[in-house]
């Protein structure tokens, strides 16, 4: 089966992953059985697999996380994983979601944000109110109201 | 080429560069974000600059404060400060009708400095003909002065700022990290670009009308938006490889940065995020319920309610019958009154009150003092009691209720949901009444949306000294559906102002008795409910009473101002360098519905949106791709 490594430098989570290819492309043998998602590849003895971490398998269509390599006698066995969001990002990208965060497409800031992050101590403001008429409570001001009945 | 100095617009207008103020900041490849919301950085900057190149510097900067005369000063100041600051940080600036653009490049060690000739208006472009213009990464154009005597509609000096954020329908995707990056526009939406790899695209978005207001150009830029120009309406001479696509994108958000005083650096406005409606939003509702929605679809989503209003003030009709009568006497007046009461006073007075009371002190209803300033009289006469007249002369009023005003504004302070409940909380003094907890929820709203005014409204009977504060929030209110403004009375509280004078030992009593049993200050936990981490912490806040109730004697000897105590949380903002930045890390709350290719860096779905049923894969693969989405999020 053809094969291309790479070396990949993104995220698990990033959907389209910056890779730099590595040599050129080559053939690789399935360890049978296998699955289209975990499958076990031989590579040659002189494969430059310290440098590389991911491949491209042309008859899955699929790009794959090296995990991990067994070291046998003339040959090196890769242990990967199927990368579902590169291999898939073609048809990811026409799928309609309902976004509960993005980067670019918030709907407002007044969405409650559990991400966010609270200091142990609050900010406090206190402001006054005004007057708005003559009539208003007064330090200095001392009235006396005397209210007496029979007062004509 | 034409130049900057002499373009002539529609309206006739001579645009001549009075002087330039120009924005600067450090940043990388998306600076605008990372400046624009926290000015704060940009004078920190500022002033790590000044500290540090201060000798360097050119004259024309410290001289003039960061802003220039003319453009050739602006030229050489800036192409100086660009040398200066190589490899250090990136300086930009532009002026509105050309000018001049900077950006040093630390990783690469390059600087740069460009002029901008020829930013046409859209009136003297002709399709199809070359014109000149030379930009790079992010350009942010910047207000300038005219030069005639007419104040421009919006406050000079001021920066307005557009983050727009879109999506292509049509436009070819081009693999870079920085696809669907910044977008930054002025206020005239002259200009609108972007970095995309290593091309650069000039959207090109021009607008007619020069000087408007900011809201109204973001409408009206989005009106041209959306209804087309031709891409021949696009300045085309570039040394850089262009992309020239079909101006037929989706806008999915728009926020403006409103009020950067650019000329000294200071922050004079907010942050004013404005939602596009063009978004699909998963939140309207379908009338007749059978089409999905959020649940509750028969409501009408009317709330066209009424005003509650106090009405005016009882009427005091019943003072003119000569049952009692309100003095307000003097000190003077009531020594005097005082020396008749107690040593004037005959006999033959005496049995006179007596034909209808036992004690001549029971003639004076009421007697006290308060603090209320600005009671007018509607007379004055001798004070006289039981019939028989004192002789001593003090002014009355025939108005024994009084009402009056206080006034307060609030508004936003982060801009955000942390503004609301259960996150901020409001209380309210009120002299004579107390201290009360408001609900936040009810009085706040943004500035930029008017902000609320807070009226606090006393009654008060002078025959008695009881009053009643009512407190009327007045403000916008923003839903889906129908609201009218929020302007009623929602909160009344009582209290007496009088402190009481007393004649007799009973009355004494009576004041003691009047006071007894009220609370000092006291702790009790907060009951707010509990969601989310930040709200979590509020709530476990205790809530301190800070008194009890303050009414007769304790509010005369207590504040004499109403005010409000407002308590917020303190936001953790963590540093976050050009590229990363805390929606990249974990996005904002969206709760919109899109194609996932049309939006852009860290998106998460949610739970049960997504299905992946369209993609051919194993189970397992969409199982996993589910997962990625729903509980970890993805970088698209």
């Amino acid at each position: 089966m053809e094969g291309i490594l790479y070396f990949n430098k993104s995220d698990k989570r990033y959907l389209k992953k910056d890779i730099t290819q590595i040599g050129n492309s080559l053939d690789v043998t399935l360890i049978e059985p296998t699955t289209v998602i975990d499958p076990d590849i031989i590579l040659a003895p002189n494969t430059r697999v310290m440098e590389v971490n991911y491949i491209w398998l042309k008859d899955f269509n699929r790009y794959y996380y090296i995990n991990n390599y067994t070291f046998e006698y003339e040959r090196i066995i890769a242990h990967c994983h199927v990368d579902v969001l590169m291999s898939h990002r073609k048809e990811l990208g026409d799928e309609i979601i309902v976004m509960d965060r993005s980067d670019k497409n918030r709907a407002s800031f007044y969405l409650n944000d559990p991400e966010l992050r609270m200091y142990n101590y609050s900010l406090f403001e206190t402001k006054k109110f005004t007057p708005k008429s003559g009539l208003q409570f007064k330090e200095s001001t001392e009235q006396i109201v005397m209210v007496c009945s029979g007062s004509l | 080429m034409t130049s900057f100095r002499n373009l002539n617009f529609n309206n006739g207008q001579s645009v001549n560069l009075g002087y330039v103020t120009y924005f600067w900041g450090i940043s990388g490849y998306a600076p605008i974000e990372t400046v624009c919301p926290t000015s704060i950085k940009v004078n920190k900057f500022k002033k790590e600059v000044e500290k540090n190149y201060s000798s360097e510097l050119p004259s024309a900067i410290s001289r003039l404060g960061w802003s220039f005369e003319t453009f050739d000063e602006a030229n050489t100041a800036l192409s100086e400060v660009a040398e200066i600051l190589q490899s250090q940080y990136w300086l930009w600036g532009s002026l509105e009708t050309g000018g001049c653009f900077i950006w040093s490049a630390p990783n690469s060690g390059e600087c740069h400095f460009h002029n901008f000739y020829g930013l046409y208006h859209i009136d003297d472009i002709i399709q199809g003909s070359t014109y000149t213009y030379y930009s790079s990464s992010i350009v942010v154009p910047f207000r300038c002065h005219i030069n005639n005597d007419e104040k421009l509609p919006i406050v000079d000096n001021e920066l307005f700022l557009f983050n727009v954020n879109y999506t292509e329908e049509n436009a070819p995707k081009v693999n870079h990290v920085y696809e669907s990056e910044i977008k930054i526009k002025c206020v005239d939406c002259r200009s609108l670009n972007r970095y995309i790899g290593d091309d650069y695209e000039w959207l090109g978005i021009w607008n007619q009308k020069q000087w408007i207001e900011a809201s109204t150009s973001v409408s009206d830029w989005r009106l041209h938006y959306l209804y087309e120009y031709t891409t021949d309406n696009l300045a085309s001479s570039n040394p850089h490889p262009w992309k020239r696509w079909k101006q037929s994108r989706v806008i999915t958000n728009i926020e403006w940065f409103l009020g950067i005083e650019v000329a000294n650096g200071e922050l004079v406005g907010g942050y004013v995020p404005i939602e596009n409606s063009d978004a699909v939003t998963i939140s309207d509702d379908d009338p007749n319920g059978d089409s999905g929605g959020p649940p509750g679809g028969d409501g009408d989503k009317n709330a066209l309610g009424d005003d509650v209003d106090t009405g005016g003030t009882p009427s005091s009709n019943f003072l003119q019958t000569g049952i009692a009568r309100i003095y307000l006497p003097t000190q003077q007046v009531m020594t005097a009154f005082s020396h008749y009461v107690f040593t004037d006073i005959t006999q033959s007075t005496i049995d006179q009150l007596k034909k209808m009371w036992s004690n001549p002190m029971d003639y004076i209803q009421n007697l006290g003092v308060c603090r209320l300033a600005g009671i007018t009289a509607s007379g004055s006469s001798a004070i006289t009691f039981g019939g028989v007249s004192s002789g001593i002369t003090s002014d009355y009023t025939n108005e024994a209720f009084r009402q009056f005003d206080y006034e307060c504004k609030l508004g936003e302070y982060w801009g955000n949901a942390l503004d609301y409940s259960n996150y901020t909380k409001l209380k309210i003094y009120i002299p004579y009444c107390g201290l009360y907890d408001l609900n936040i929820d009810e009085f706040m709203i943004s500035n930029n949306n008017g902000g609320c005014t807070i009226t606090l409204r006393y009654r008060v009977d002078l025959m008695s000294g009881m009053c009643v504060a009512m407190v009327r929030p007045s403000r916008a209110q923003y839903g889906s559906g129908n609201y009218s403004n929020l302007n009623s009375f929602l909160y009344q509280f009582n209290g007496n102002i009088f402190l009481p004078l007393s004649l007799t030992a009973t009355d004494w009593r009576n004041t003691y008795q009047s006071v007894l049993g009220i609370a000092g200050g006291m702790i009790a936990p907060s009951p707010a409910s509990v969601t989310g981490m930040a709200e979590s912490v509020m709530s476990q806040k205790v809530n301190v009473q800070h008194s009890g109730s303050i009414g007769t004697n304790f509010g005369y000897m207590g504040i004499q101002e109403p005010y409000l105590i407002i308590e917020r949380p303190a936001l953790s903002e963590p540093y976050y360098n050009n590229n990363y930045k805390y929606e990249t890390e974990y996005g904002y709350p969206s709760n919109k519905m899109t194609k996932l290719s049309y939006t852009s860096g860290f998106v998460k779905a949610r739970k049960g949106s997504f299905w992946a049923n369209n993609i051919h894969c194993t189970d397992d693969e969409r199982k996993e791709i589910i997962s990625l989405l729903e509980t970890e999020g993805i970088w698209v």
